[in-house]
């Protein structure tokens, strides 16, 4: 799906918390179009890294590039407005809600009615539910989430809730979908529906991914790209094929004797 | 001996009357606590500070309009100061260091309106401005002790004007908070503050609106409640009285503080004549209300449109 044309750039990244370095002049790119795996052992700075990149942290030095635009100083509002969005490794749901009600704070960017008119129902804002809502159920349906639509999210399982924040992320209709470590805590079915998932968006709506994720089985066969970090550095880049054999990274993986 | 149903109605009314002006304060609450998930302990002053700040005005005879826009703009100001230099720096912190930063905020305005302004007890006569506002036809002169005789039923107009302020304003609030995306914002923004940052949801403006608005409501509960308790440090008291309307309507609920504020309107002034009788004590109004608040949470512990905490196992 790869198209050639770089849609991140992600250029000597340098991020600490006050002593502790938890990135270290990472760089890599991130192809539009393509499926993008970020990998390593734990504490590695993976979920830093995407945090970087969605405006959640700021780092020392670097820039991130998305879309042509520098957005390395931008708050995580204004790059959802530049086509990101993200699912979180602890979920980020808001957990009083119907999963309808989560996935509908999805479009909350791609309103454009005021308030007077939504409070009438009238104009604009009438017009835009109906459209919020079929996009809605596109994703619903989509996602197989339509017998748990009214459900309070804080009811479902672990995997399903995962679910509805892939959905959430999904309606804001996304150039960029980040997902931290998606299939965490799932089991072998539901890692098999999620990565389903993740093929058939970046095939059916040309949405860019990139994910953390533990499961090497599930990282080689559906990414086009790995980037591998370990301690806050990068170890390995390339495709899952140059990636396997890379001894750096198998050190990493396997431990070896020092 | 007969029962006086003409009593128990002018009971009834004059309960339900209270009762708007209970749920309009609670509303303040109810309105932070939903979009930030904790209890304002700064409301109290702020009715004290909007209020004062009206009074010292007038008294510096400034134009009746003219001071209540100006007061309204402050507390608009002082919303938006609120979400900068308090919310803001604390977002993604833990609920108990916002909780005690709002006691911390209460303290601060407590000294401001003293530093600015002064201790000193202040009465108010609305009416009188009212008066002279609205030229009213009818003579409501002294309406705080002037009565309307409907259908034998005595009504003071104070009353009645109050509700109508309050109720107009609640309904506004209700569909403002109901109807309108910012009321789901408001939810997602007290769940989550990441996650809603991440979907697009204005995490500062939602604060600042509401903090802003919740001024406003203490603005206008303030002027209403300091006629009768005049405006002074018995008013931040005076805000004690919403606390058992949130704990029956749920903390997070709008229809609910109106619920609960109708419920203990009329709830403590049942007590305070029949209870308060059969007893043979009095004052019974001043503890009644924490009482059939608590019996509400023996059955319902969330309160009666309240959220029920979701917790899986």
């Amino acid at each position: 799906m790869a198209s050639g044309n770089s849609i991140l750039q992600i250029d000597d990244i340098n991020l600490a918390f006050g002593g502790v370095t938890a990135l270290n002049g990472i760089s890599f790119d991130v192809a539009e179009g393509e499926i993008c795996a970020v990998i390593g052992p734990n504490g590695a700075g993976k979920s830093s890294m995407l945090n970087v990149i969605n405006g959640v942290y700021v780092p020392q030095s670097g820039r991130v590039i998305f879309r042509g635009q520098d957005c390395t100083q931008m708050r995580p509002r204004q790059i959802a407005k530049l086509g990101m969005a993200r699912t979180f490794q602890n979920i980020g749901l808001f957990q009083g809600m119907t999963v309808l009600e989560n996935i509908l704070t999805g479009r909350s960017l791609k309103i454009r009615s005021t308030w007077i008119e939504q409070g009438l129902n009238i104009g604009r804002a009438r017009r835009e539910e109906v459209e919020n809502r079929a996009l809605v159920e596109e994703v619903i349906e989509f996602l197989h989430l339509q017998s748990i639509r009214k459900t309070p999210v804080g009811k479902l399982p672990y995997g399903l809730q995962k679910r509805v924040e892939l959905a959430r992320a999904l309606v804001a209709e996304p150039t960029l979908l980040l997902q931290d470590e998606p299939m965490t805590g799932m089991n072998l079915e539901e890692k098999k529906d999620m990565s389903c998932f993740a093929l058939e968006i970046n095939r059916e709506y040309g949405t860019t991914i990139v994910l953390i994720e533990h499961d090497m089985s599930v990282v080689m066969d559906i990414s086009d790209h790995v980037v591998v970090l370990d301690y806050g550095a990068k170890i390995g880049d390339g495709t899952p094929d140059e990636v396997k054999n890379n001894q750096e990274v198998i050190d990493a993986y396997l431990g070896v004797t020092h | 001996m007969d029962f006086d149903w003409v009593f128990f109605i002018e009971l009834i009314v004059g309960g339900l009357m209270s009762g708007v002006m209970y749920s309009l304060v609670a509303i303040g609450f109810v309105l932070i606590y939903k979009s930030s998930g904790i209890f304002n302990f700064a409301q109290g002053t702020m009715l004290l500070f909007a209020a004062l700040t009206f009074v010292k005005l007038t008294e510096g005879s400034v134009n009746f309009w003219v001071a209540l826009a100006v007061t309204m703009a402050t507390m608009v100001v002082f919303g938006i100061l609120v979400e900068r230099f308090m919310m803001r720096p604390l977002a993604n912190q833990s609920l108990l260091s916002l909780f005690m930063a709002t006691v911390g905020l209460a303290i601060l305005i407590e000294g401001m309106s003293q530093y600015i302004w002064d201790s000193a007890i202040h009465g108010l006569q609305l009416a009188d401005f009212l008066d002279l506002a609205l030229l009213d036809p009818v003579n409501m002169t002294v309406f705080v002790v002037d009565y309307i005789d409907w259908l034998d039923i005595l009504i003071s107009k104070f009353d009645v004007f109050a509700t109508i302020v309050a109720g107009t304003m609640i309904l506004v609030l209700a569909v403002f908070f109901q109807k309108t995306r910012t009321g789901m914002s408001l939810r997602a923004v007290s769940d989550d503050h990441l996650a809603a940052m991440a979907v697009g949801i204005p995490l500062s403006r939602v604060w600042a609106l509401v903090w802003a608005v919740t001024g406003i409501i203490a603005l206008i509960a303030g002027l209403l409640w300091a006629e009768r308790v005049s405006v002074s440090f018995t008013l931040v008291e005076a805000v004690l009285k919403a606390l058992p309307v949130i704990l029956i309507g749920g903390l997070t609920s709008i229809p609910g503080a109106i619920v609960g504020g109708l419920i203990i309107g009329v709830g403590e002034k049942m007590g305070e004549i029949y209870l308060g009788d059969l007893m043979g004590v009095q004052g019974i109004e001043t503890w009644f209300s924490y009482f059939i608040a608590l019996v509400f949470l023996l059955f319902k512990p969330s309160g009666l449109f309240g959220l029920k905490a979701i917790e899986r196992v």
